[in-house]
């Protein structure tokens, strides 16, 4: 086991001669002070100088770059949601006046049709009106010539009912027969 | 048992002196050099096909360029864009700092008192000349006596108000080192129990805290992240007070 953990206690040997030779903190020793302070000067001003000449000015380009181009797109977008914008208001606007033609010919149309419709109706109504006065006057007619030639009828067929229950024929006038139903006047 | 403090010890790789001080190459400057390249790849490869629509890697890159935005929207408004480049790199100097620092046998440059006392200080000496620059130094002054306050009470609260905003870099740069420098400690405390634990008992007894290591390493790895963001949302809000001084 020793064996493997030999080079670290050497290590640690080492470490702790080198703390024995100065002693105490080695942050408080002044020797390494000017040494310290020289680097860290030069190295910050050459580093700060790298950044502020080198480095940040490419990170501020490709940052004011990218803020230009998306404001590029931002633009563009802008324009064609205008644009299209525009495009449905006017499709509005010819979608508008198209629904008025149409109801305008709508209209027109109906009242057309109407006034055709009425006039049929008219025409209908008075065929059907004359054609009645037609019928009611045939009616009369045919009422009274019935009316004249029921009585000869009726004498005719009474004849011939006495002469097929009675065996003999007999003459009867119509005179007599209104005489009988009290219609001789 | 190893001194959990000699992992902060700096050593010296290349040996350099300028106008009497010493500025060798150290580890921790090393650190630091593994820093920056660390975040300028970071960064290069986020960004070297830029596209409008981002790639994985460069949403990486653009999320933290939005959330260190976010925060200075947040903190101090539009304003304080002008401390963009800084704040962002400071956020990710600090925070990369930290989390390079949890690799095996790195360097936590940020358990430094000296590095984050000198990010700190540059940071105060920093807002006081914007504050005095904006508003000057009479309007700046008055900052340390609110308005609406008795004129018996300014006798107190003048100097706690001047204590309070001198200690501001003390505070920040304590903050940052101290969680560093504990986090670490605590791991190598925790990390020599598993080898000695470990070697004594065939292994078994360093499980356990070898479990603990794990779940402080994850801990840690949180901490690193949130300091960095602690000490660049201190820096916005003295930025802001900076800026409109109420």
């Amino acid at each position: 086991m020793l064996r493997y953990t030999f080079p670290f206690y050497l290590l640690i040997t080492d470490t702790i001669s080198a703390s024995e030779e100065k002693g105490g903190m080695p942050q408080l020793n002044p020797e390494s002070f000017a040494s310290q302070v020289f680097w860290l000067t030069l190295l910050f001003i050459i580093l700060f100088l790298i950044n502020h000449y080198f480095f940040l000015p490419k990170v501020k380009n490709i940052r004011k770059k990218r803020d230009e181009t998306i404001q590029s797109y931002l633009d563009e977008a802008k324009k064609l949601n205008d644009s299209f914008n525009s495009l449905v208001e006017k499709m509005d606007r010819e979608f508008e006046e198209v629904k008025n033609e149409q109801n305008a010919l709508i209209k027109k149309t109906f009242e057309e049709n109407k006034k055709i419709f009425d006039k049929k109706i008219l025409e209908i109504n008075n065929d059907f009106e004359d054609k009645k006065n037609k019928l009611n006057t045939d009616i009369d007619e045919n009422k009274k010539m019935i009316t004249k030639e029921l009585p000869k009828l009726c004498v005719d067929l009474s004849d011939k009912l006495y002469e097929k229950i009675m065996g003999e024929k007999k003459k009867g006038n119509v005179s007599d027969f209104k005489k009988l139903i009290g219609d001789d006047k | 048992m190893a001194s959990p403090l000699a992992q902060f010890e700096i050593k010296k790789i290349i040996e350099i002196e300028a106008f009497g001080y010493d500025i060798s190459f150290t580890n921790s400057s090393l650190a630091m050099i593994m820093t920056v390249v660390f975040i300028s790849l970071f960064m290069y490869l986020g960004l070297r096909n830029l596209e409008i629509i981002p790639s994985k890697k460069q949403s990486v890159v653009e999320s933290s360029y939005e959330f260190i935005s976010g925060m200075i929207g947040d903190n101090i408004g539009n304003e304080g864009m002008k401390y963009f480049s800084f704040i962002f790199t400071l956020f990710l100097f600090i925070l990369v700092g930290n989390l390079l620092g949890m690799l095996p046998y790195s360097f936590t440059w940020t358990s430094h008192i000296i590095v984050t006392f000198s990010i700190a200080f540059f940071i105060f000496i920093g807002v006081t000349l914007i504050a005095i620059y904006k508003h000057g130094i009479v309007k700046f002054l008055k900052f340390f006596a609110p308005s609406g306050v008795p004129k018996p009470m300014l006798i107190l609260l003048v100097p706690i108000e001047i204590i309070s905003y001198l200690s501001r870099p003390i505070s920040l740069s304590v903050r940052l080192f101290a969680n560093m420098m504990a986090g670490h400690t605590l791991l190598k405390v925790i990390g020599g129990f598993v080898f000695v634990l470990g070697a004594n008992s065939f292994i078994v007894g360093g499980i356990l805290p070898l479990a603990f290591l794990i779940a402080l390493t994850g801990l840690e790895i949180v901490i690193a992240f949130l300091q960095a963001y602690v000490f660049a949302i201190l820096t916005c809000l003295y930025i802001n007070d900076a800026i409109h001084l109420h």
